[in-house]
């Protein structure tokens, strides 16, 4: 992951909801693996100067994390608040924010995810080498090779970064970065089947051709596809968790 | 072939060539400098650990010359080449364009058992110096593990009595070239691409091409490598101190060129 999107886990925080939004912001950095396990977070202090936050909400935050199991905090000499992410943690914190998200709320965020996606892959399939064209393809063989979700969740991440790379535009990169932070990783919850990841990768494969002839409509149409798809199967994810 | 009006042309895109080869020559004069005092520290009896490296003070002066913006500097390691970590990059990083540029070291993932590990040794900036133990350009692309920028990256091979232990390598955004060579390519008499080694184009002037776009209908790539000096439509003046060429369109055979009959170029600069 970029430093730059390490560096957005502790920037500055929007007035409302604070404490909500402390927490939500460091249990989406821990699920995405930017804070990994064991980790230290910065002392109270520290957390609310960078967040632009009172201490008083930094606690109240931690309070949270702590009961959801994510940070441990030990009193005394070398004591602190570290980072609890087993590996099936990452899964559970992002079963509870896609609760969190409405179902208009989730079209929206994947119909932003096409538009990003749909341009990289048109974009790519005039500009990308053959280099950037082998990145893509490895990138999907990393996701079709990855055995647990969270490699899984990484994989498709790494490759659609490669898309926006593969479209040589800054830009539409960082589009993409931002993205990823946001949802991403909710979005590709569904990988966890079988059958949804290698499906996804059966579209995948069907871009690269696309982008290997140059044909910009179809490897845009790929990519929206893509996506679609990815709505569909966490649209019924959405509803299997809202039934709690 | 030649009239009158060709004779001018070869000499100003020897003026675009030449821009390019000054910022190709200082960014590999300041590599062969960080290089030597790297290989300095692999004296063949013991390896160094990361903190004994001793290159800070250069890699961050590279990043405060006056007349070479550039974004990123610094040593990556290859596996295993330093005592303590198998994996290293003393790598300081700077924003070229902001008032006040801060030089800070670029903090990222070396521990191979972290989520966010990403092994370096594979990308094209690590295997070009190592597997042809040549300086190496890559670029354009988009960096997005570290500026997330349009960049252009200069890597040498740092061989020792030991083998090879790593890269030195220094990033330069892709709009600090252009800046530098975009006036001499708009002098031009006509169309012109600044253009890599597979065809990616740097900067243009006058063409349909604009940054980022891969030349397909011209076999930039295979005159690079065969040596052809280009066709009847399209000349290709090589750079010498990168794996770069100006790719200019042949000027139209008229005794008195007139730069607003050229397509194009003629309605960009208007009147």
């Amino acid at each position: 992951m970029s430093p730059r999107a390490l560096a957005g886990v502790f920037s500055p925080l929007e007035p409302s909801g604070r404490a909500e939004a402390v927490t939500r912001r460091l249990s989406d950095a821990i699920a995405l693996g930017l804070l990994p396990d064991t980790q230290q977070l910065p002392s109270e202090t520290d957390l609310a100067d960078r967040l632009g936050v009172s201490t008083v909400t930094v606690r109240e935050a931690l309070t949270a994390l702590r009961e959801q199991g994510l940070v441990r905090t030990r009193r005394g000499r070398g004591g602190g608040s570290f980072v609890c992410a087993p590996d099936d943690a990452a899964t559970s914190v992002l079963r509870a924010r896609l609760r969190g998200f409405g179902l208009g709320e989730l079209r929206d965020l994947a119909d932003h995810y096409a538009a990003i996606s749909g341009a990289c892959a048109r974009l790519a399939a005039d500009r990308a080498d053959e280099q950037d064209l082998a990145r893509l393809e490895a990138a999907t063989e990393r996701l079709a090779g990855a055995a647990d979700a969270g490699a899984r969740r990484r994989a498709e991440g790494q490759y659609h970064l490669e898309l926006a790379a593969g479209a040589q535009s800054p830009r539409l990169t960082r589009e993409e970065i931002a993205l990823q932070s946001a949802v991403g990783p909710v979005l590709w919850l569904p990988y966890s089947q079988d059958a949804t990841m290698h499906a996804a990768c059966e579209v995948h494969r069907r871009l690269h051709q696309a982008v290997a002839a140059g044909d910009g409509a179809a490897a845009r149409a790929a990519a929206e596809d893509h996506v679609a798809q990815m709505f569909t199967a966490v649209r019924d994810l959405h509803r299997e968790v809202s039934r709690g | 072939m030649t009239g009158p009006s060709r004779v001018a042309t070869p000499l100003v895109a020897v003026d675009v060539v030449a821009a390019v080869d000054t910022v190709g020559g200082q960014v590999h004069g300041l590599l062969d400098g960080l290089r030597s005092q790297v290989a300095s520290r692999f004296d063949g009896r013991r390896r160094p650990t990361q903190s004994e490296l001793g290159i800070d003070d250069l890699a961050a002066a590279m990043l405060r010359l006056p007349d070479l913006p550039l974004a990123g500097a610094g040593f990556v390691a290859a596996q295993d080449a330093l005592a303590d970590v198998p994996y290293w990059l003393q790598w300081w990083t700077t924003d070229p364009d902001a008032a006040q540029p801060v030089v800070q070291r670029l903090q990222v993932q070396t521990d191979p058992a972290a989520e966010d590990f990403r092994d370096y040794t594979g990308l094209a900036w690590f295997t070009g110096p190592r597997d042809t133990g040549e300086p190496c350009l890559t670029g354009p692309y988009v960096d997005y593990l570290c500026t997330d920028e349009y960049t252009l990256t200069f890597t040498q091979p740092v061989e020792t009595a030991v083998g090879l232990v790593g890269v030195v390598g220094a990033d330069l955004y892709v709009r600090a070239l252009e800046a530098r060579v975009l006036p001499a390519l708009a002098r031009l008499d006509s169309p012109a691409a600044l253009v890599n080694a597979t065809g990616r184009v740097v900067t243009a002037s006058g063409t349909g091409w604009v940054t980022g776009d891969l030349v397909r209908d011209v076999p930039v790539s295979r005159w690079m490598r065969e040596g052809t000096d280009g066709d009847d439509a399209w000349e290709l003046h090589r750079c010498t101190t990168v794996p770069l060429a100006v790719l200019q369109a042949t000027p139209p055979l008229t005794c008195d060129p007139d730069p607003a009959d050229v397509p194009l170029s003629g309605a960009i600069r208007g009147p």
